[in-house]
């Protein structure tokens, strides 16, 4: 992609536009829309906090990446009364789907189903959806990983779940000639992987489009209201004659007045520097004056900027937060059997059989069944991390770091958390502990079907010697909170959803089912922050798909309008 | 001593232009000699690896090099107000660790995540050098950055599955 426009090109004080659309975040979601809206003759503008980072920047380091790649909530998670899950989301320009490990999901049709029950009824299932959902796929050069590519820590997810019985996946993912060298999660080092810098922001570019880096909203302010904005809606509709006419002149003097009905502040850094000690970087103030406003700032990012702005229609606004509660086994093995599972392509099987996906099969559990195996290892400093103890015997264990193996446990939480100005709440509800329990339980089972020495369970303490141990998942605990319902879980998630969800009721969604705000027009909603449910597979798909049927949407409504 | 030090807190962060070498501190660009300290001492702690113990790895100023230079995350900077609180608590470690369980742990983990990133993670400088001067990882296996130059194998090895010795079924589960 060309450069973007970072703090080196702006003045302190510039102004930009009136534009058409300005949309805010570039990952999955709002890459999309710029994608599909600048295609359709819109003047747009993408504000991205993080920074740009081409190819040769990418891959390699662990943690220096992740800094560069990634906003975290790492040291201040996501917390209840007794749940911890450290959130991960993409904060550089492509978002998210340059840090992932690229694992491609169509949107699951069991989940479109439920959003049609909530009254979505335009997501129910669809020829256009479905011409959607392959149009991505097409453009995205989506294709299954061949058999001869997986590693040694997938290819003992995959042994163990044949052994157990179980259903597995050769993923499909969004790359072009994989050179597998492991370092997916650090952004791709080669240009192959087809996340959104590579080409959704691209291709909007070469149509015009206006990419700024570096750039994080801070305020999103409203002009004026339109006739179809509340409170103006209920006023125009009891009101007749004269006094409606008053109404509409007055709505149209002060459109007159402004430049356009959304003005959007930012301040633009240089995030392509160390981050002082203070946490304050010098940053010059960009003002974006823009007739429609797309939020895809994920959906920490979008809520924070709304009740900032205080945009909080109904006090909807940061409800119905949702994640898919994530802990990781370990698997240790002989010396006998060298995994390298930290090389070659990362999460490349999937388990499927008690997802989501299969909940209408037979055997599907719902308050017990829902969850995703993936075959993942990660690098040195999260290994280290992940491995319990410390001194002589964590040396030992980091030892054989060549010869383990990990399987994620990702479970689709039935529960829903706030997201507030200053910190996340959400616990794991008992069926969502269950869902854990059983997962883990059947981790283990698959490590020792492949012969594994050791287990190491994400349950604080629990490391399980022999098979005849694994009971212990359901025992352990601390007082009356068993399993993962305690702090000291290490839960982790990069799937965030909810905070401004689509719905039918002004009086607990934010958006209709289009993606635009009930109450003030011209307000959307395109990323994971939408959805009214999560989706129980891993997201980037989703939430492209999601986009690209909000685009749809977009420019319908727009056109009616002009 | 430390844990006065810790509540006292480094003062005029923004100011701050680094300190100089002192008998028991290397010249610091980011972390206080307080801090470099602590860390020091509690890497020797956490990961008692020859390397940490003579002084050839230092995972304090690894750290110390990594914020100056690498760091482009605020949220990694929580971090230090992490380690504020564990100065603190440190001298009721061994209590903590009898009275309140969790807590202790939580104070060991974060321990743990600070030293392991000085020592385990590429803040220890090792990506940027040939594999034979590197010295934590060649004793872990772990071959790092992928060179220039580097070419896939046209596939993975396959695990050989008679080595893959069924326990569930041995144990008749």
């Amino acid at each position: 992609m060309k450069k973007t426009i970072t703090y080196q090109d702006i003045t302190s004080g510039q102004v930009a536009g009136p534009v058409d659309v300005c949309i805010i975040g570039s990952g999955a979601g709002g890459s999309v829309m710029a994608h599909y809206l600048t295609r359709a003759g819109l003047k747009v503008a993408v504000l991205e906090k993080g920074g740009y980072f081409p190819p040769e920047e990418l891959g390699r380091k662990e943690v220096t990446l992740l800094t560069r790649i990634e906003g975290m909530t790492i040291f201040s998670p996501a917390t209840g009364e007794h749940t911890r899950v450290s959130l991960i989301t993409g904060e550089c320009v492509g978002g998210g789907t340059v840090a992932s490990e690229s694992v491609t999901w169509n949107f699951p049709l069991p989940v479109l189903d439920d959003w049609e029950r909530m009254g979505l009824k335009s997501w129910a299932r669809s020829s256009r959806l479905a011409g959607m959902q392959e149009e991505l796929n097409q453009l995205l050069s989506v294709r299954p990983v061949e058999m001869t590519s997986h590693n040694g820590c997938n290819q003992i997810l995959m042994i163990g779940a044949e052994r157990e019985g179980l259903s597995w996946k050769s993923i499909d993912r969004p790359v072009t000639s994989c050179m597998r060298c492991g370092n997916c999660t650090q952004g791709c080092h080669y240009g192959v992987k087809q996340d959104a810098a590579n080409t959704f922001l691209t291709w909007a570019q070469e149509k015009g489009c206006d990419i700024y880096s570096g750039t994080k909203a801070v305020k999103l302010s409203v002009n004026y209201p339109g006739p179809d904005d509340m409170p103006y809606r209920e006023k125009l509709k009891t009101a007749s004659g004269a006094a409606k006419d008053d109404l509409l002149r007055e709505l149209l003097q002060r459109a007159k007045a402004a430049p356009a009905k959304f003005t959007i502040t930012a301040e633009v850094m240089d995030v392509k520097k160390p981050v002082p000690r203070s946490g304050q970087r010098e940053c010059k103030t960009l003002t974006v004056h823009a007739r429609q406003v797309v939020m895809a700032a994920n959906p920490i990012g979008s809520v924070r900027l709304l009740l900032k702005s205080g945009i909080n229609p109904h006090g909807v606004v940061g409800q119905r937060f949702t994640t898919h509660p994530t802990s990781m086994q370990c698997g240790r093995f002989g010396k006998n059997l060298q995994l390298n599972g930290w090389d070659g392509m990362n999460d490349s099987i999937e388990v499927h059989h008690y997802a989501y996906v299969n909940k209408d099969k037979p055997y599907y559990q719902p308050e017990k069944h829902g969850f995703l195996f993936e075959g993942a290892l990660s690098l040195p400093w999260g290994i280290a991390n992940l491995l319990p103890g410390w001194g002589q015997e964590h040396l030992a264990l980091m030892a054989d770091m060549n010869h383990l193996a990990c399987i994620e446990v990702n479970v689709k939480s039935d529960q829903y958390g706030v997201i507030t100005p200053d910190g996340i709440r959400f616990d794991i509800s008992e069926a969502d502990n269950e869902r854990q329990l059983f997962g883990t339980w059947l981790a283990g089972r698959m490590f020792f079907r492949c012969g594994a020495k050791q287990v190491f369970t994400g349950i604080p303490g629990l490391v399980l010697d022999s098979p005849s141990q694994l009971d212990q998942i359901y025992k352990q605990g601390r007082g009356k909170r068993k399993g993962y319902m305690q702090k000291q879980a290490n839960m982790y998630s990069g799937h965030v959803f909810g905070g401004c969800i689509m719905g039918t009721d002004p009086e607990s969604s934010f958006a209709d089912e289009t993606g635009e705000c009930h109450e003030l027009k011209g307000l959307w909603v395109a990323d994971g922050s939408a959805f009214p449910t999560n989706v129980g597979v891993n997201c980037a798909m989703s939430i492209m798909f999601a986009g690209r049927k909000i685009a749809a949407d977009f420019i319908a409504k727009t056109k009616k309008t002009a | 001593m430390g844990a006065v030090a810790a509540a006292v807190g480094p003062w005029s962060l923004a100011g701050r232009k680094g300190y100089a070498a002192t008998a028991d501190t290397p010249a610091l660009q980011f972390i206080t000699p307080s801090e470099y300290r602590f860390i020091a001492e509690m890497a020797k702690e956490i990961i008692p690896a020859e390397p940490v113990l003579s002084g050839q790895v230092d995972p304090a100023k690894n750290i110390d090099n990594f914020f100056a230079g690498q760091n482009y995350n605020p949220d990694f900077l929580i971090m230090f107000r992490y380690l504020r609180l564990i100065r603190m608590a440190n001298p009721m470690i061994p209590a903590l660790k009898k009275l309140v369980p969790a807590t202790y742990k939580d104070i060991m983990d974060f321990k743990r995540t600070i030293s392991f990133l000085g020592y385990y993670s590429d803040a220890n400088g090792e990506a940027d050098l040939p594999p034979e001067k590197r010295i934590v990882w060649p004793r872990l296996g772990y071959g790092g950055p992928k060179p220039e130059d580097w070419w896939p194998p046209d596939k993975e090895d396959q695990l050989d599955r008679a080595l893959l010795v069924d326990r569930i079924k041995e144990a008749g589960l």
